[in-house]
């Protein structure tokens, strides 16, 4: 199990659902040996750390909030975190992050 | 027979060993479908036990890093049918690089070279991304110009021999 760098994934979005939680659309690169199992997450000084969690197919990884996807097609995954209230950073492989969402 | 036209692709021609995807699309009429060998454990395939791990359109070709693509003849596209027809399972030393380059091999004959040798041998899709690429540089193709019908194969794409 690791978590993905910067550059093994092509999409990361994070919005708003009606219901007030925090959808994150995610396209990891197309793995067949690996898949994105869900996220690990933690929080600091305010703001909630996600690390997105590379699974090896033989793999069973523990995560804090499970990647959700429609099988069989090319789409990406889902995650949903709770709590809107808190911007959110999503920390790679080397430590660096990004903000995907802050509250309004 | 309306133009059939086959491609051999990997989203990676470098990193970790274990990573990235290789797959093959045709395209006929200015339609393209996407082909990849996905082992059953994968959280993005549908577990069909014993039957086949080659699966249809989980891939696109946007998502390549390296292509290469053929024309080919109706026989060719007889054997590539057949191809499609077997059932593979996928493992880590008969993945998803493996059975795209076998595929290649088979119907048209070209050697798209899927050994790592940091996986003693076995294949790997940023080793077949690499040797794409290395065809590519002596005899450059797309989807709109490929490989014709009939050619005879460039080669091996291998950067050395053992």
């Amino acid at each position: 199990m690791d978590i993905y760098q910067k550059d093994q994934l092509d999409l990361v979005e994070a919005t708003m659902a009606d219901d007030g939680v925090i959808r994150i659309s995610v396209m990891p690169l197309m793995e067949s040996a690996h898949y994105l199992a869900g996220a690990m997450l933690d929080s600091d000084d305010g703001r909630q750390r996600v690390q997105l969690v590379r699974c090896g197919v033989s793999e069973e990884c523990a995560v804090d909030v499970k990647a959700e996807v429609t099988q069989g097609t090319p789409d990406p995954y889902t995650l949903t975190l709770p709590d809107a209230s808190q911007p959110v950073d999503l920390v790679y492989a080397d430590g660096t992050s990004t903000t995907i969402f802050s509250p309004n | 027979m309306s133009k059939v036209v086959l491609g051999i692709h990997s989203n990676v021609t470098s990193g970790d060993k274990t990573g990235g995807h290789a797959w093959i699309s045709i395209t006929t009429l200015g339609r393209t479908t996407c082909y990849g060998l996905w082992p059953d454990e994968h959280g993005r395939t549908i577990d069909n036990g014993s039957g086949t791990d080659i699966r249809r359109g989980l891939e696109t070709i946007a998502g390549a890093r390296a292509s290469r693509y053929y024309e080919l003849t109706p026989t060719q596209a007889a054997a590539l049918h057949t191809e499609l027809g077997r059932n593979v399972t996928w493992n880590y030393t008969h993945n998803c690089s493996s059975w795209a380059s076998d595929v290649i091999a088979r119907v048209v004959g070209e050697d798209v070279d899927a050994d790592d040798m940091s996986l003693l041998g076995a294949e790997s899709p940023r080793q077949l991304g690499a040797s794409i690429r290395r065809l590519e540089t002596r005899s450059p193709t797309s989807r709109m110009s490929p490989v014709p019908a009939g050619a005879a194969p460039t080669g091996s794409s291998a950067a050395s021999s053992w």
